[in-house]
């Protein structure tokens, strides 16, 4: 890999690292803004809001910079792995979105109590497995060689999965417009 | 301060959308021939000269926009939109905030496709992701004139 191509490496980690760091909080610094404080990591509130989002994005640019300089020491011949590895990860990702549906929709309908469809383990191994089966009937040129479709891929299914996250603010107002 | 900076914000949103609107539209539907129509001749220009001002301007946006405006909407605009219990309002907000991330995030590799000479093999992502940052730049546009006129149009 050329040192060129750390700039589509950088920015395909930076989404998804930012999706990790806001959705579970890895905020690298707590802005306070009515107190004009900053503290390390993530901190509750104090006196006003806490702002995160500035330590997340630094997390999801140490990451990304991270991942970019490991990216340009990678010898070619490696890109059909990080190919298949990327096309695993993805396909594992959109199953485990429609086994975790599938689950919640069955335990719903369910007429005797079905406690482990609760259960996260359920559609994590669910969709492994299907991932597993899945990726025997993946075609060739899905796996030959390192897709640059990913550099916008990535970033559109991590802005969808934002929509998805804060669902719950806009489902009520929906909801009211269709009454 | 606030509202020049606003005004500024504006302002500059207005140059960005018509920059980015010019290379989506040509890249997606390039003119075949000499520009006759308005929309022949708006699709018709040297797009990839617009790279580097695109780039330029999200960054002073997301700059005037995220460190110089975003505290103040946070600590009153944001409470205030709490307690009217406009929630859809706030989420639409919050959604501009991670989309402006993700494609602040995605400058760098835009800026690699769209480097000239421009390789005919990355005319497909090129095309996408100039697709995904005029799309956050539009959201960001409507959200923030609605964000602002947000108490007016409930009142």
């Amino acid at each position: 890999m050329t040192v060129s191509r750390a700039f589509p490496v950088f920015s395909t980690a930076f989404a998804v690292f930012y999706l990790i760091s806001a959705t579970f909080n890895y905020a690298l610094f707590t802005y306070h803004p009515l107190l004009h404080e900053i503290d390390l990591l993530a901190q509750p509130m104090k006196r006003g809001p806490a702002m995160y989002w500035y330590g997340w994005m630094s997390t999801a640019a140490i990451g990304a910079l991270a991942v970019a300089a490991v990216g340009t020491f990678i010898p070619s011949r490696w890109e059909p792995w990080i190919q298949r590895a990327i096309t695993f990860a993805s396909t594992y990702a959109v199953l485990y979105v429609l086994a975790n549906a599938m689950a919640l929709f069955i335990y719903d309908q369910a007429s005797y109590e079905l406690e482990y469809l609760k259960h996260p383990a359920t559609p994590a191994i669910g969709a492994l497995v299907a991932t597993v089966i899945a990726s025997f009937f993946f075609p060739p040129r899905w796996t030959q060689r390192l897709w640059s479709g990913w550099t916008g891929v990535i970033p559109l299914g991590v802005m969808l999965i934002f929509v998805y996250l804060l669902r719950g603010w806009f489902i009520p107002s929906v909801g009211l417009i269709l009454k | 301060m606030l509202t020049a900076l606003l005004l500024f914000h504006g302002l500059l949103a207005a140059a960005l959308i018509g920059a980015i609107t010019h290379q989506t539209l040509s890249v997606w539907w390039p003119p075949r021939a000499a520009p006759g129509s308005f929309f022949a001749g708006f699709r018709a220009v040297n797009v990839a000269s617009y790279t580097n001002a695109i780039i330029i301007m999200f960054v002073i946006q997301a700059f005037v926009g995220g460190v110089l405006l975003y505290p103040s909407y946070r600590v009153s605009s944001r409470v205030v939109m709490e307690q009217l219990r406009l929630a859809a309002p706030v989420g639409i907000f919050d959604l501009k905030e991670h989309f402006s991330t993700v494609a602040l995030g995605l400058l760098p590799a835009y800026w690699y496709y769209w480097r000239r000479p421009l390789s005919v093999d990355n005319a497909n992502i090129r095309k996408f992701v100039a697709t995904i940052i005029a799309f956050t730049i539009w959201w960001n546009f409507l959200v923030g004139h609605f964000a602002n006129n947000v108490r007016g149009l409930w009142s």
